[in-house]
Order: C-alpha cells, then structure tokens, then sequence
C-alpha cells in the first residue's frame, strides 16, 4: 500500500467512525441489550432476574382456560395487533403502483414538470404530526372535510347522506389510516426512486420497441417494468420492513390505537408495554419476534421475488 | 501540482477527526449528559413534578413567604406516569412528583421506589386521622404511608344557570334522582332543522358513579374476580350509556372535538366553559377553569341518586418522594408546607378542589370566598364526601390491560355492535381470564 493509499484509506476509516461509533453505542448495543433482555424480567427499578423463555411463552404460547372451557392465547392482545399491522400493510402494493403512476406522470418532458414534482414530494417533507392532525379534522365525524362535502352532495341530488364515522369506528379506522398513507406516501421516496429509475432505463430499448411497433402498454411491459424491476423490488422489501414497523405515530396522534383496538400495530403495543407498563422483558421479547417475522418474510421475498428481478 | 491530491486525504483525514471529536463532545455535554441538579450554592432544590394549574405558582409564592427562600422550588409541568417513571429509571429523581389515581400509587409501590412517610409524618407532627379516611387507596400500600394528598374532589353536577333559565328548567336541588336529570338534559338539548346539535344536556358521565348507585362494583373484595357481568351492572350499562346512544344528550368525542377547541382540561370542560353544554359531573378543581369565564354563571349540585346506594366518585391526587432522592429532608419540608394550613387554605380560596385534612375542608375559608361570592354551594362537595370513592383497583390486573380492555368493548358499545350488557359480559369475560393469568403467573404483571 502507497502512502497515498494509506492517508486515503485512514481518511475513508475517520470519515466512516461517527457513524459506525453510533451504529455501534445507537444500535448494535442496545439491539443486543434487547436480545438479552427478552430473557429477563426487567422492569427497569429492581435488577433483571433471567425468566429463560417465559416472556416468549407467555407471547406466543396457549393454555387451556379451565373456567372458560376452551384453549385460549397467553396474550389475546398480541394477535389482534398482528392482524391489524398485517391489515394495514395490504396497501403496501397500492402504494408502490401509486408511486409508480405518479414517477411515470413526473417523467413526462412538460414545461414546469420540476414544481409538479416539488408538489408531490412536498407531504414527504411536512410535518408527520402536523399532517396527521390535519387528517384528523378531515375525518371528523361530524365537520369534517370530507363528510361536509358528502353531505352537501347529499343535499345536492335530494338525498340526505351521511359519511362513515371514519376514525371511530371499527370497519373504517384502519382503511381511513391507509388512505391517508397512501396520500402522504405517492409522491414520496418511492416515486423519486422510481424516477431515477425510470430515467435509468436505456434509451436503446424504447427505440427497439417503438422500431418493432410495440404499442405504449406493450412497451412499459416488456421494456419499462423488467428495466425498473430492481427498484420495485427494494421498495417492496423497505416497504414490508417499514409495514411491520409502523403505526406509533397515527396511532399516537390520531386514534390512540382505537376504536376498540383496531388501530394498535405491533410497534405501538411494543412501545406501549415497554414504555407505559415497563415490562422491558417482555417488550424486548415483542420486538424480537417481530424481528424474526421481519426477517423471515425478508427472507422469503428475495427467495420468490429475487426470480422476477431484471438486473439490465 | 502534483503534490495537491498528496495533501487533501491528511486534511479530510484531520476534518473528520475534528466531525468526530466535535459530536462526540456535543454529544457528551448534551443537556442529558450534563448533571441534573441546580447547583446553586448554599440552596437545596425541590424539584416539583405536577400538573400546570396555576394555583402551582401561587403555592409555591406561599412556600416562599412561611419559609423563606433556603429550599428553592422548581415546578415541573408534567406529572405523566411515563415521564416520572423514566426520570426515576434513568436516576434522575425528582424530589416530589405527583400520583393521580390508586392504581398507579400501586405500581409505583409494587415497583419498590417510593419512599415510607411513617417516620417523617411521625418526627413532623402530621397524623393519617386528620385526613379524609376515603383517601386512604391513594395514600397507603399495606401499612405504609406512600403519598400525601393536599387536596381532593369529589364529583357533583356543575350546572349553567342561564341556560337553565332559558330553557324554562329548575336548578337541580338536593334529592333530584337521575330520571330528572335526564329530563332536564333532554329539554338542554338543542338541536338544528338538520338534526345537529347545538347544544348537548349533559357532558361524558364517568361510569361509576352510575354503575354504583346500581349497587354494581368493578371488583370483588379480594380482588381475583370482576364483577361487571352481575345484572346490576349491566342495568347500569343500559342506563349509562342510553346518555349518548338513545336520549343522544351527551356528546360523543367527534362531536365534543367539532363543537369547542380541544387541548386545556378537554373536551367536556372546554364545552361548559364554551356553555355548549349545560351540565358538567366532575370535581371542585374545575372551578380554577371556570371561573376564567367572567360570563359563565354556574352553580354546583349534588349528583342525583338512584334511591338504591348513594355514591360519587372521589378522585385526588398524592405526593411521593422517590427512594433514591438525596433531599428528602428538604422535600418532606415542602410537602409538610402543603399539608400545613396556609397551603390548605390557599387549596380552598382558589377552587383547586378540597383541602385533603379534614378540618380545612370543613372551614369558613372553604365554604365561602367573598372574592367569588356566586360560589356559595360549596357545602355540597362537603356533603358528597360521605359516600365518595375512589377508583376500584385489583392487585391482580394491570390497570393499563383492564383499562384496554375495558375502553375496546365500550367502543364497540357505542358503535351499536354490541348491547351495553354484551359489553359488560365481555369485560368482565376478558378481565376474569386475565386475572386467572395473572394469578398463576405473578411475573406479567407490572
């Protein structure tokens, strides 16, 4: 190694130390910490004492209600908020279709087509609260935006309408929540990505397809899709990742994890029970768990999906 | 020129160096890293974590001039359970804090970080008997003394006078039952051509009161079985919850958040201020709020009875020190002020509920304020105190699991998919089963 080499390779390892050092006393640690404590009890005042596997058994596990007469999970809880963070991440493939509509519409060559995308993008760098609040009035029962306008529709054709109870009620909370996470995440990250993905697709092969009279729709199909494939799929997995992590904060903001528990993901009961009950233990063991189903989901994605990949 | 790019990785090297040798310093004198104590010499700080209410400052104003300014008092505006317990985790011990209800006076104690105040009330004079005896879930664990409350209220009927007036109905009086309330909200509401209300009877009743002059309890004695399936409590239910499913008297929360602006004491408080709604059930501390509102002319009512048992709801809130506080000399010192006279009668001048030792509670001073000469009712909140209680609690449940519980089978309740005894039978189903747990499992609980 030249001493060039050298002084470069020292400056590359000083520039990458903030972030490994935190990666390392931010993440690692505490990921580990967590790994740790998922076998203990610890409530964070009396010193932690090592349970084994109870606080997994407890999650996961069953036992026979001798008073109610049947098999009933340790903690009911726990599924129901599985079933509604997987609920909620039926959107995910909406979402990336939006997005992809909305970079195919951004990529058009239109006079003043930047501050269309600067329009778009703006939901991604608003206020995540702010915005949340704001859909909270929009969905209110009974002044709301949006019921306002339904019920003056009503009055407009003769017949008196009332919209849904959208975020009190529990057929309409979750679809409410996705709807509202579809506005904000169209224009996003995943339609920039898709822009300079679709902006990376050679030039050649539309020329190919238009000397060979493909037709627009056969042309996205055969050239555009297979071209963006590899930015599809990462989406797919950050946005499954992302699914199976989100919902604090609308939950937080918006329902309190109501009505009636529908809208509590996996991520707000873990916060909940680590932060409100202060059972770190069996938080610590939620968020493995969930960690496992991350990763074998993860897994299973690149498996199947990785085939459909065109790497151009 | 040769020699430039030779240079350029020692300089980016020293740069990032200096990156990291300046977050890791700002890192470090972060305010989280930095000591957490005034240090200000030749005075000893009483960190005092409550709720904001002005009264705080007038209090703390109080403490200064009995006992001078050698204890300095820092107020710390929030009291949340999540807050203290963190600050006490993270060793950052408050010297005071607050506890609002009995179920998180027991997790605190359970969780063995409140300090016994037995040998300080002893060596300072102040005896659990001059207390309110009702107050005895929010101030002992077992036979330890863990919190000192220096008010408490109980629930009665606030009232609005005017609207009253305008709607040709009689104020409330002494043994009015709950079926001339009702008729009294029915003829408060008002609604437009549309069907939308104006103007609500009656804001959110909190259950128990009703569920218990039903003879209903959330409880038993020993705490290992909930009682809400018993027939008294759903005929209670059926009651309670006709406010807002039948009679629609009282508002539900989408309707609370269109008619007033949230954020202060809520929806419900912020609505009779607003006079959007004519009757309020809560506590004596509302009169703080209230009186904020020169025009509000409001009177207070006992709550009406069922003729079965009379019962409201009593709700306080305690002062602890935490075991780890390293003044607690100078903390007992403050809390002695706010058991001391001058602290109970500044509780009563300023409408933040009643003086928790009795023999303020019952003085001139509480009963009647010449500055608020309208407030001349205050008796009732007295006469109140004889069948008030405080929130049931059982040992063997999570307060946050049975109130999860309790919360989600309402919801659906008042989303009309399930009957208010349906939702009774699956609280008490959902809780039981929990309990049965629990009991067998003592390590899930908090």
């Amino acid at each position: 190694m030249t001493r060039r080499q050298k002084a470069e390779s020292l400056a590359a390892l000083a520039f990458l130390a903030p972030n490994v050092a935190g990666f390392l006393v931010f993440t690692l640690l505490p990921v580990l910490g967590a790994f740790l404590l998922a076998f203990t009890n610890w409530d964070l005042f009396r010193p932690p004492r090592w349970v084994g596997l109870f606080n997994f058994v407890s999650l996961l596990g069953w036992h026979y209600d001798e008073y109610a007469g049947r098999t009933v999970m340790n903690d009911p809880f726990f599924w129901k908020y599985v079933y509604n963070t997987v609920f909620l991440m039926t959107a995910i493939p909406v979402g990336i279709a939006g997005s992809l509509i909305c970079a195919l519409l951004m990529n058009q060559k239109l006079r003043g087509i930047t501050v269309f995308r600067t329009i778009y993008f703006l939901p991604t760098v608003c206020s995540g609260v702010a915005i949340l609040i704001l859909w909270k009035w929009l969905y209110n029962n009974d002044i709301g935006l949006f019921n306002t306008l339904i019920r003056q529709f009503g009055d407009w054709i003769g017949v008196p309408l009332q919209g849904p109870n959208w975020l009190g009620s529990t057929e309409w909370a979750k679809p409410s929540l996705m709807l509202m996470g579809l506005w904000t995440g169209l224009g996003g990250f995943n339609m920039i990505l898709y822009l300079a993905a679709l902006q990376g697709v050679p030039r050649e092969q539309y020329e190919a397809a238009a000397m060979d009279g493909a037709s627009a729709w056969q042309t996205f199909w055969a050239v555009t899709w297979p071209g963006i494939s590899p930015t599809t799929f990462f989406i797919l997995i950050m946005s499954v990742i992302g699914g199976f992590q989100g919902g604090f904060m609308t939950a937080n903001v918006m329902t309190e994890g109501g009505p009636a528990g529908s809208t509590t993901t996996i991520e707000y009961y873990i916060y909940n029970v680590a932060f409100t009950r202060f059972l770190m233990g069996y938080a610590s063991a939620i968020a493995w768990v969930l960690f496992l189903v991350i990763l074998a989901i993860t897994l299973l994605t690149w498996r199947f999906g990785g085939r459909k990949v065109t790497y151009v | 020129m040769s020699r430039t790019p030779d240079r350029r990785p020692p300089l980016a090297a020293a740069g990032a160096i200096l990156t990291s040798v300046l977050l890791g310093a700002a890192l470090l004198t972060a305010p989280g890293c930095a000591p957490g104590r005034s240090a200000r010499e030749g005075k000893v700080t009483v960190r005092w974590v409550v709720d904001p209410n002005p009264v705080r400052q007038d209090q703390i104003a109080g403490f200064y001039r009995t006992h001078g300014r050698d204890i300095e008092i820092i107020l710390d505006p929030d009291a949340g359970r999540q807050k203290v317990l963190t600050q006490l985790a993270g060793g950052i011990y408050p010297e005071l804090f607050a506890i609002y209800d009995p179920a998180t006076v027991q997790v605190f104690a359970r969780k063995g970080v409140l300090t016994d105040l037995r040998p300080m009330m002893k060596r300072h004079g102040i005896r659990l008997e001059d207390f309110w005896p009702q107050l005895a879930p929010y101030m002992l664990y077992g036979d330890q003394v863990v919190g000192l409350p220096d008010n408490c209220g109980t629930y009665v009927v606030f009232y609005n006078k005017r609207l009253f007036r305008e709607a040709g109905v009689p104020y409330p009086r002494e043994g009015w039952n709950w079926n001339d309330l009702l008729a009294a909200a029915r003829k408060l509401t008002r609604r437009d051509e549309r069907g939308r209300t104006l103007q609500f009877g009656i804001g959110y009743i909190e259950p128990w009161i009703i569920f218990w002059q039903y003879g209903a309890r959330m409880y038993s004695d020993d705490g290992k079985r909930c009682l809400l399936d018993s027939p008294e409590a759903k005929k209670a239910a059926e009651f309670w919850a006709s406010f807002r499913l039948t009679e629609r008297v009282t508002p539900t929360p989408s309707e609370e958040q269109g008619l007033a602006a949230m954020g202060g004491w809520g929806g419900t408080a912020n609505l009779f201020k607003a006079e959007k709604i004519a009757m309020h059930i809560v506590g004596r501390w509302m009169s703080v709020e209230y009186r904020k509102n020169k025009e509000l002319e409001w009177d207070v009512a006992p709550v009406p009875q069922t003729g079965k048992v009379r019962a409201t709801l009593l709700a306080s809130k305690v002062y602890a020190i935490p075991k780890g506080n390293k003044n607690k000399e100078a903390a007992f010192t403050f809390l002695k002020y706010l058991m001391s006279k001058e602290n109970q009668l500044i509780v009563a001048a300023t409408g933040d509920g009643i003086p928790s030792i009795r023999a303020y509670g019952q003085s001139r001073e509480f009963l009647y304020n010449p500055d608020y000469p309208n407030e001349r009712n205050n008796q009732v909140f007295l006469d109140e105190m004889r069948w008030a209680r405080p929130p049931e609690v059982s040992p063997y449940i999570s307060e946050l699991d049975a109130t999860a519980i309790f919360n989600e089978e309402m919801d659906l309740m008042w989303q009309r998919k399930q009957s208010p005894s349906q939702a009774c039978e699956r609280i008490a189903r959902r809780i039981n089963a929990i309990i049965r747990r629990n009991i067998a499992n003592p390590n899930l609980l908090d």
